[in-house]
């Protein structure tokens, strides 16, 4: 425990660096963690698929080597002269005639190779020909196909090892007069141009297992190592990975079907499916010591320069607390600490000067009523209250000092003075003034106090005490000793300040503190005489006795005074003291308790917050970049169809500066740069892009009406205002925007407010048919406008008839089928919901389209989409769908392909910044009607579930991620479920 | 029917097996024959032997016959003329093995085993060791007659109608024969060295008579089944009784 202690007992600077570092290492590991999980699993899928391929491929050959041996088996199985010779042969016949007469059968069937058996009823081998030579019989391999099916007339397949070859065999029953004679067995070799057929389909040695031999192999096994290894495997439960002269191989082994202790062994190369596997963990791993590096460097600028400001301040405390108020720090950032620092300072002016008018006022007056003075909480003009007053002076003082020198006069009175004043601060009492050599003193005002009557009397005892031991020394050193009386009185008294406006005096009027200086005046040499209403209240803790009552000048009844002798009891302990450190410990570990850890790490200042942007003058020209970057992972989570190209997981990285420029009220133009590896994203050369390039002009300044123009993401139902917002809770557009264009025209681009858009994001694999071949970001213009609640848009714009991005960036004759018109309106029916339907028409395809037969002139194949859309949002939930009826032309055929889609998603905020959201899609295609009268099916629905999550870490981060099942109803493949992540930045 | 021998009567039941090929004439002229042969002989001829020679003794039994398994194969066999056929039946037959004092006689220049309407007529022809058996053909059409039995291998090839190609039975034993060009014809030539043997009949009874007393190797033969051989002793004057399960 004290070891763990000590090793947290670092500085503040050392945690800083060690959390930051630690972070990064951990993130580090983390990913390479995900990496390594994801190499695994593609790995296996490899494996499963190449072994499955090299079974399907062997039954492929084996399938057209079938219809060879079947073809041949019937004429043999047919011919009775076959069926007779074997009766005869197992009737004792020459077998040799039987031979003959197979042999004569083969010749005419053109069998040149292979097995060629025959066996009685129970299994014993007859006669066997190998490549049309008589063999010695073997009850190897056939004796197992003849008892492997009771019934004759069905056909057994499988594979069997014969005179050291593998075969893959089929038995037929003979039948002769409807009594079974025996069985032929008839087998093709699998041999090694059978392996290297399968290795051509597969990629990857291939090696035929029996026993531990191994009978077939592409030529690339041969006598090596990867044999053995090869064979080894053979019997494992796995996959075996290995690696033989430096190549990377699993080595995977297929149990041939109907063949037992046979199997196909794949020897699947790594090499390739590593290979990005190894570049992404060898880029991580650089990475991660990059980063750690500068986690390092940056952890240590940081924690100097975080640190710093609070060791300055640490110093700058313990001077206050030693007293000295009259300094500043300097901390040289604008941040919270330089904040702190600011008010650090105002902090310490403050003490300084009230430091000063405190000294001042502690002089003149009481400190106690100096605090409430300066605490501004003593009222002028008066108030009744329970007061307890003290008076005490000098006994003879005039007569005393006839003989003394007036200074010592003076130091005498003032050593005396002092310890009055020390003794009734001590007991909470307010020195009211000085007469002379009298001091009076209040307790009980101004401040409440409860039993101000016994701190009153102690004070006195206290007095009387410390004056005997001043005379004590007075004596010792030879000065004449004096005596005191002291008077204290309780009651009703008028308290406040007296004076003038600019000059106050507090102080307490009334009979009882004429009574206390009467007692006072009265009381003998070092007596300390209280009145009745002090003793009632302090009976109990002091010694004191009665006197004869007596009658003071101006009252008029008498008054019993009791001389004081002593204090008696002790004052109960208070637990105020102890109630200190507890909450000194309180404030202390909220002073320690942390913000929130993304506002001290991962907050970084904007571009116009490091002072990258132009403002004019006055501000008519404002120009504000903003810089986005985004790191995105695609992981695919199954394989797709084994006739399909692999699709390895990626990860794509993107910039985007964002420049905003607002001229006056009524220009705004917006451009944006990105870099990436294009779109959608793959893995092609680092490019640069202008995506966006557009000027806006708002006519009357106040009117929600403009106009624009240039290359802009723009109004298609109500998904674009996502589009540029943080609005969006997923990575992936729904299904029915994975080709389609949105326009918006009333929202800011993302330059403004927005985070993610997902048109950066790539297409992953297409799922089923684009309803529209539309453009992102399309060249055109569009006027909106609107009001009570009513929003309007219309826009025409280029349509391109491809997938191609590049053909997105043309506006000119040649590329596109033409314009596009689309209209959208929406209204707000309250401000929870708004409805909308918006309207979409144009060429999705080009007119010189190819046909089969050539290129060929068609009408343009127009497109049109109606749109249906709701959108609601209360407090922390927001739901919202889209339905589009989708209509296109498509030449050489009458009828026109429908589909039905949309998309409904739910999206809950958890927390501030955390997210949860869910989304179904589908489309649905119509079945198409043709003019003849037929009707198509046109199956390519698709449905597909996004569950999605994220975490705005701080103002510049977001991380989250998202889980999309695509299903296409009716077929295995494709169902390409895709796990997306993204860590992104805004600066 | 002049030289009536041991072998005549035997021929004349299996042809009474044959009935439904025949022409309906021919059948009635059959009929009166095999009951006047039933009837004259059951107790004449069987009465010689019983009372025949000192030393000599008698072989009965009965046999399960074969079921016939044509209908298990599904396999319709249909003529030339467009009839659906069957594959032939054939009966079992007994017989005693080896060389015997009582030799089979010569055989006459009758042995024949006709290919006539599309099936072989009879469909089990007994012969001596060393008779020629002629193999006519009196369809329209042409029959390729062959044997790959060990007795005796044998390829007719191609013949005319009223052709006949001749083969001479040297050894003993079960000869089967086949027509490569119609699958379900087939007969039996059962080549014996003595005058011991029973056809048996549907009955599935038989009784071989005057076999002399001693040890014997009894065959039981079938187109469908391997030869089953048993040891009989045949007590004189009395009757050995031949069971195999089947």
């Amino acid at each position: 425990m004290i070891r763990l202690a000590r090793l947290l007992d670092v500085s503040f600077r050392i945690k800083l660096l060690i959390a930051l570092v630690g972070s990064v290492a951990l993130l580090g590991l983390a990913s390479l963690a995900v990496v390594r999980y994801y190499t695994d699993r593609q790995v296996e899928s490899v494996v499963h698929r190449a072994a499955d391929r090299a079974l399907r491929a062997l039954a492929e050959v084996e399938r057209m080597r079938r219809a060879d041996l079947e073809r041949i088996a019937g004429r043999l199985t047919g011919s009775i002269r076959i069926a007779a010779a074997l009766d005869a042969a197992l009737g004792g016949a020459d077998a040799g005639e039987f031979v003959d007469q197979v042999r004569y059968e083969l010749t005419l069937a053109e069998l040149q190779q292979g097995l060629v058996a025959f066996a009685d009823r129970t299994g014993r081998p007859v006669v066997t020909l190998l490549n049309g030579e008589r063999v010695a019989d073997s009850e190897e391999g056939v004796d197992a196909l003849a008892q492997a099916g009771a019934d004759p007339e069905a056909v057994a397949t499988g594979y069997r090892v014969f005179h050291g070859t593998l075969f893959a065999v089929q038995r037929h029953g003979l039948e002769l007069f409807g009594e079974s004679v025996g069985t032929l067995t008839i087998g093709f070799p699998v041999d090694k141009e059978v392996a290297s057929r399968l290795g051509d389909i597969v990629e990857a040695p291939v090696c035929f297992a029996a026993n531990g031999r191994c009978v077939a192999a592409t030529p690339d096994v041969g006598d090596s190592a990867l044999r053995d290894r090869m064979l080894d495997a053979t019997r494992a439960s796995g996959a075996v990975f290995t690696t033989v002269d430096d190549r990377r191989l699993a080595l995977v082994s297929s149990p041939l079907p109907g063949a037992a202790g046979i199997s196909a062994v794949v020897a699947v190369p790594l090499d390739d499916v590593l290979a990005p596997f190894d570049r992404i963990q060898f880029v991580e791993i650089i990475a991660a010591m990059v980063a750690l590096g500068l986690a390092l460097l940056l952890g240590g600028v940081l924690s100097k320069g975080l640190t710093s400001p609070i060791r300055t301040l640490v110093a700058a405390t313990e001077r206050v607390r030693r007293g000295d108020y009259d300094f500043s720090v300097h901390v040289p950032y604008r941040d919270e600490l330089g904040t702190f620092a600011d008010a650090f300072n105002q902090m310490t002016q403050g003490l300084l000067l009230k430091e000063r008018y405190r000294g001042v006022l502690d002089k003149v007056v009481s400190p106690r009523v100096a605090e409430e003075l300066m605490k501004g909480e003593i009222r002028l003009g008066g108030e009744t209250r329970e007061v307890t007053t003290l008076f005490a002076d000098i006994r003879g003082f005039t007569a005393l000092t006839e003989h003394i020198a007036p200074e010592q006069v003076i130091a005498m009175l003032n050593d005396w003075l002092e310890l009055a004043a020390l003794s009734i601060e001590e007991e909470g009492g307010v020195v009211d003034k000085y007469v002379g050599d009298e001091v009076m003193a209040l307790f009980g005002a101004p401040m409440a106090q409860p039993d101000h009557a016994l701190c009153a009397v102690r004070a006195a005892l206290k007095l009387r005490e410390r004056t005997e031991a001043l005379n004590a020394r007075r004596q010792a050193r030879g000065d004449p000793p004096f005596s005191i009386g002291i008077g204290v009185n309780t009651g009703a008294a008028v308290a406040g300040n007296t004076g003038s406006s600019k000059r106050l005096n507090y102080t307490v009027l009334g009979a009882s503190v004429n009574e206390a200086s009467r007692l006072c005046s009265d009381a003998g040499p070092g007596e300390v005489l209280i009145a009745e209403g002090t003793y009632r209240r302090v009976a109990e803790q002091v010694d004191a006795t009665p006197l004869p009552p007596r009658v003071f000048k101006g009252f008029s009844r008498p008054v019993t005074p009791y001389s004081v002798h002593a204090y008696r009891h002790q004052r109960p302990g208070s637990s105020a003291a102890a109630s200190a450190p507890v909450a000194l410990l309180v404030l202390s570990g909220l002073l320690l308790c942390p913000a929130a850890a993304g506002a001290q790490i991962l907050e970084f200042p904007t571009l116009s917050e490091l002072g990258v942007q132009y403002i004019s003058p006055g501000g008519l020209v404002q120009v504000r970049p903003r810089l986005q970057t985004d790191l995105e992972g695609y992981f695919p989570q199954d394989a797709p169809a084994w006739h399909l190209a692999e699709t390895d997981p990626f990860i794509a990285g993107r910039a985007r500066l964002f420049v905003d420029v607002f001229v006056g009220r009524r220009v705004y133009l917006s451009t944006e740069l990105r870099a990436d590896r294009g779109q959608p994203a793959r893995a092609g050369s680092l490019q640069g892009h202008l995506q966006q390039a557009f000027v806006r002009v708002t006519p009357v300044v106040g009117k929600n009406f403009t106009l624009q123009a240039g290359k802009f993401v723009s109004p298609f139902g109500s998904y674009p205002q996502r589009a540029h917002t943080a609005a969006d809770p997923f990575i992936r557009p729904p299904l029915l925007y994975d080709y389609r264009t949105v326009l918006q025209a009333d929202f800011v681009p993302a330059a403004v407010d927005g985070v993610f858009n997902w048109k950066n994001n790539p297409r992953f694999r297409p799922t089923g048919l684009p309803i529209a071949w539309e453009v992102p970001y399309p060249i055109g213009a569009m006027a909106g406008g609107g009001g009570r609640g009513w929003t309007l848009t219309a826009a025409v714009l280029n349509t391109a008839p491809s997938a191609e991005p590049d053909d997105w960036n043309r506006f000119d004759l040649e590329a596109p089928a033409g314009p596009s018109f689309i209209g959208r309106a929406s209204y707000q029916v309250v401000p929870e919901l708004q409805v909308g339907a918006s309207y979409n028409r144009g060429a999705y395809m080009r007119p010189d389209v190819a046909d089969d037969r050539g290129p060929v002139a068609v009408n343009r194949q127009l497109q049109e989409t109606y749109a249906l859309e709701a959108n609601f949002t209360r407090g922390h939930v927001g739901v919202r769908g889209e339905v589009l009826f989708n209509e296109w032309q498509v030449f050489r055929t009458s009828g026109h392909p429908r589909d039905v889609s949309g998309y409904v998603e739910a999206r809950v905020t958890l927390a501030p910044g955390l997210f949860a959201a869910v989304r179904y899609n589908a489309i649905r295609f119509v079945t198409l009607e043709r003019a003849s009268g037929s009707t198509d099916r046109w199956d390519y629905d698709v449905r597909r579930w996004q569950f999605g999550a994220g975490y705005r870490i701080s103002r510049s981060t977001e991380i989250r991620g998202e889980y999309m099942i695509n299903r296409t109803p009716g077929r295995e493949d494709p169902s390409d479920n895709l796990l997306s992540l993204r860590w992104g930045w805004t600066f | 029917m002049a030289e009536l021998n041991a072998m005549e009567p035997l021929r004349t039941r299996i042809e009474s097996t044959r009935l439904a090929f025949w022409p309906p004439p021919t059948i009635a002229i059959l009929l009166s024959v095999l009951l006047a042969v039933t009837v004259a002989g059951e107790p004449g001829a069987p009465a010689r032997h019983r009372t025949g020679l000192p030393g000599t003794g008698a072989i009965e039994g009965e046999i399960a016959l074969p079921a016939h398994a044509a209908a298990r194969t599904g396999e319709m066999y249909v003529s030339a003329t467009g009839e659906a056929r069957e594959i032939q039946p054939i009966p079992v037959v007994v017989s005693v093995q080896g060389v015997m004092p009582a030799a089979p006689g010569r055989p006459s220049g009758r042995l024949e085993l006709t290919q006539r309407g599309e099936a072989f007529d009879p469909s089990i022809l007994v012969v001596p060791v060393g008779a020629e058996v002629k193999f006519p053909n009196a369809d329209p059409v042409f029959h390729n007659v062959f044997s790959y039995s060990r007795p005796r291998r044998f390829d007719l090839g191609r013949y005319r109608r009223g052709e006949f190609k001749t083969v001479a039975f040297d050894r003993p034993g079960y000869v089967k024969v086949l027509c490569e060009v119609h699958k379900w014809m087939r007969a039996a030539v059962v080549v014996v060295e003595n005058p011991y043997y029973a056809i048996v009949p549907e009955t599935g009874r038989f009784r071989i008579e005057g076999i002399p007393a001693g040890r014997h190797s009894v065959a039981i033969e079938h187109f469908d089944r391997r030869a089953r051989v048993v040891e009989v002793d045949v007590p004189e004057g009395g009757v050995a009784r031949v069971t195999p399960k089947t």
